[in-house]
């Protein structure tokens, strides 16, 4: 008998399920005919190899644990799956989708309201940084689905106004990051609160052995589809570095490189938040026009430049990897690793804000002499291949 | 002269002549009063807004904000630059400096007549001693707050009109600190854009607050993303939203009805085809005096009845799979909902689970000793 129980998985290579059926149209799905209507508006017309796989097992009510690259449409595969899910006539909120940063958590709720247009569905971005009193009274009025940031659903879910007894869904949207020890804690806490056995979905570009193996403390028997690392780069992503001899250089030829970002938009990235301060003021100081987000700056401020960079009014955004993950602007062509990132996991992620579904992307890193060993492990890590940048670079975005 | 090298003369002549007006104002401001302390301009601390801003002092724009402290600084540093400008217009003109690059300067001085000029400057001369309640504002393309004389705002107005196509071409170049800088009136209308977008959804939130249903359409704040050909633009208005999703519903409905309506009639005339050809074949065999068709069609029939029994078992070999499928999920479900996740414990009256005696005893021989554990060799 196949038994779930929690076992040394340390050695155990995980692989994808092998009962996954593969839907090749949406309207073989058996999917609401509103939810057609709102996934063809937003879009997509042909499901992408994760939304072929992963949208009927989740709509099943299995438990899902849903790898694919960067920009092949996962919040949009859960977020179909969660429309077919709920029944709009309950005004209780029925699916409670976590992410790592604010700016996603709005993402998604976006996503959500665009592919369900048809259906009039209810979603509402519970995240930290706004107004106590909006949150109370959307969620005392009635939402189908949340979709927020742990530390804010922990706190309406605390207070009693997030009720937590229709709720049949959990949605870990950058699973690994949000298992990972700064966030495990806070989705346990949350975890608790939720009706035993609530299904529940893990959804990422990037899950490393340890946070798959110890998904059965949450998860009955899921079904896996998983990438293999030699597969989570995209052809259609061209990446390259820059050797500069010292730091002082990388100002000089991000200032050179400033007319190839300005063709449609780009993302630069630094690793921390003094360092997109400084970056930006010494750009603008240099009369470049750019415009920068992280962390520490409130959250008005944040909203109002998302809202900028998405209408493209800011083409150029500094930024911390507050933005390596999920966010999602499809003008995005070029990403800039001003410093290369602290893990292999956000390399993936940073370069990925570029090249969206299937439109083409260029990453470019700069690197100190020192720091070329670490692109060549990344090199090397996921079989793909980072060139000097050629003169023509701009051709390619 | 070509004639776009004629437009820009024409425009740099005005902004000449706002020049040589500001700094008779200035002159006479001074000798007036300390008054001019009170021309304070909203600064920011964007190189490129600074400059933007003395632009639109050029042009005598009535934005003045009287409570900043940091705008001596900029007036002096605008008139510094204004001077700077103009000595090197002088010069040009009297061609003091020569022209080495041709690019260099938008405006031809070679071409532009010395008579008109001093005439320019001798009618300013006379707005100098008393033309104060001749000054008219207007509005341009650009929704700047322009003054000039009344005799000049047909002029003025007729250019704003050949400005228009053109309006983000024109660049003015300004001297400081010796390197002459390019600004681009790209990023003043950008400035200004970008303004009235954060004011517009700043308003949007406060009416979002007091609507109880959030739609698609309501958060989209301008952002630029392309949608599918079947997006529907839903209207923010709650009832109009109604009344649009009505209307579509009928639409639909209708395209089916249509839709039906042609299947039908396809369906209609290929039965109809078919007999004719049936007709006209069963003539045909008549008048050769072959079989007839009904006998063809018991042959085809006996034919028909072996591919039928062929499907029908294919039918109920795929139906047993189905069905052992769906017992083998059963099965599976019914193992799932007795696994008891570790994380569950705890709530609702959930237990944790009872070991089973492989589990009890491999946890046992994880906490044994290697001391009392059975030697490796047995």
């Amino acid at each position: 008998m196949k038994r779930f129980m929690t076992e040394d998985l340390s050695n155990v290579e995980f692989e994808t399920s092998e009962d996954v059926e593969v839907i090749s149209t949406f309207d073989q799905m058996g999917l609401r005919e509103e939810l057609l209507r709102g996934i063809y508006g937003y879009g997509f017309e042909k499901p992408s190899a994760i939304q072929q796989r992963a949208i009927k097992p989740i709509v099943k009510g299995r438990d899902v644990i849903a790898q694919a690259q960067s920009g092949t449409g996962k919040t949009a595969t859960f977020s179909i799956a969660i429309l077919q899910s709920i029944d709009i006539e309950l005004r209780d909120t029925q699916i409670l989708c976590l992410s790592p940063t604010r700016e996603l958590a709005g993402q998604i709720q976006k996503v959500v309201l665009a592919v369900g247009d048809y259906m009039n569905v209810q979603c509402h971005a519970c995240i930290g940084g706004t107004a106590l009193g909006e949150d109370l009274r959307k969620l005392d009025y009635g939402v189908h689905v949340v979709s927020g940031t742990p530390g804010r659903v922990y706190d309406m879910i605390r207070r009693r106004v997030l009720r937590t007894r229709c709720i049949k869904m959990l949605v870990l949207d950058e699973a690994d990051e949000m298992l990972n020890k700064g966030f495990k804690e806070q989705i346990y806490d949350v975890y608790r609160y939720l009706p035993p056995a609530t299904q529940v979905v893990l959804i990422s570009a990037t899950l490393p052995h340890e946070i798959l193996e110890m998904t059965s403390k949450f998860m009955t028997d899921p079904i896996r589809i998983l990438v293999k690392r030699d597969e989570l780069t995209l052809e259609g992503i061209k990446q390259f570095f820059v050797a500069v001899e010292r730091e002082e250089w990388k100002f000089d030829t991000l200032c050179d490189l400033y007319d190839t970002l300005t063709i449609t938009q780009a993302v630069i990235f630094c690793n921390t938040k003094r360092k997109v301060d400084w970056l930006a003021e010494k750009m603008r100081e240099a009369n470049f026009t750019v415009s920068s987000m992280h962390g520490d700056m409130p959250q008005k401020e944040r909203d109002t430049i998302m809202k900028e960079f998405r209408s493209g009014q800011n083409r150029v955004l500094i930024t911390t990897d507050v933005w390596a993950r999920g966010i999602d602007v499809q003008q995005v062509s070029l990403v800039i690793n001003y410093d290369l990132p602290n893990s292999r996991e956000l390399y993936i992620h940073r370069i990925g804000r570029s090249g969206r579904f299937g439109r083409k992307g260029v990453a470019i890193n700069f690197v100190k002499s020192d720091d070329i060993r670490i692109l060549r492990d990344i090199e090397q890590y996921y079989s793909t291949q980072i060139d000097e940048m050629p003169m023509n670079v701009a051709d390619l975005i | 002269m070509n004639e776009h090298q004629f437009n820009f003369c024409k425009a740099s002549l005005i902004s000449l002549q706002a020049e040589l007006t500001r700094k008779k104002d200035e002159i006479f401001n001074r000798t007036k009063s300390e008054t001019i302390k009170k021309m304070k301009l909203e600064i920011k601390p964007h190189i490129h807004e600074q400059l933007t801003l003395k632009r639109k002092a050029d042009v005598k724009t009535n934005v003045i904000n009287e409570n900043d402290n940091d705008a001596d600084a900029v007036e002096n540093y605008s008139r510094k630059a204004l001077l700077a400008k103009s000595e090197l217009y002088d010069k040009l003109r009297s061609n003091e400096l020569v022209i080495d690059d041709s690019n260099q300067y938008l405006v031809n001085f070679n071409t532009q007549s010395d008579s008109e000029c001093k005439n320019k400057k001798s009618d300013s001369d006379l707005e100098d001693s008393d033309s104060e309640n001749e000054w008219v504002t207007f509005v341009d393309s650009l929704g700047r707050s322009r003054t000039c004389l009344r005799a000049d705002l047909s002029y003025y107005k007729n250019l704003d009109n050949k400005l228009k196509p053109e309006k983000s071409m024109t660049e003015i170049i300004s001297k400081e600190n010796g390197s002459s800088k390019i600004i681009s009136e790209d990023l003043f209308l950008w400035n200004k854009k970008r303004e009235e977008l954060r004011k517009m959804w700043e308003e949007e939130e406060k009416r979002l607050k007091d609507k109880n249903d959030i739609h698609y359409q309501d958060v989209l704040f301008n952002e630029a993303r392309t949608h599918g050909v079947g997006y529907f633009n839903f209207s923010q208005d709650e009832n109009e939203r109604k009344q649009q999703q009505e209307a579509l519903k009928i639409l639909r409905e209708e395209t089916e009805k249509s839709q039906m309506f042609t299947i039908n009639l396809k369906e209609k005339r290929k039965q109809q085809m078919k007999q004719r050809i049936a007709a006209a074949k069963k003539r045909k065999c008549q008048r050769m005096g072959l079989v007839l068709e009904e006998e063809i069609d018991e042959t085809c029939a006996e034919g028909a009845n072996k591919n039928a029994n062929a499907n029908q078992h294919n039918i109920q070999v795929e139906e047993t799979k189905i069905l052992e499928k769906n017992i083998e999920e059963f099965l599976q479900n019914a193992k799932r909902s007795t696994y008891i996740r570790p994380w569950d414990v705890g709530k609702d009256n959930v237990k944790k689970p009872v070991m089973t005696q492989e589990e009890w005893i491999k946890k046992q021989r994880a906490a044994r000793l290697n001391e009392f554990a059975p030697p490796t060799s047995y």
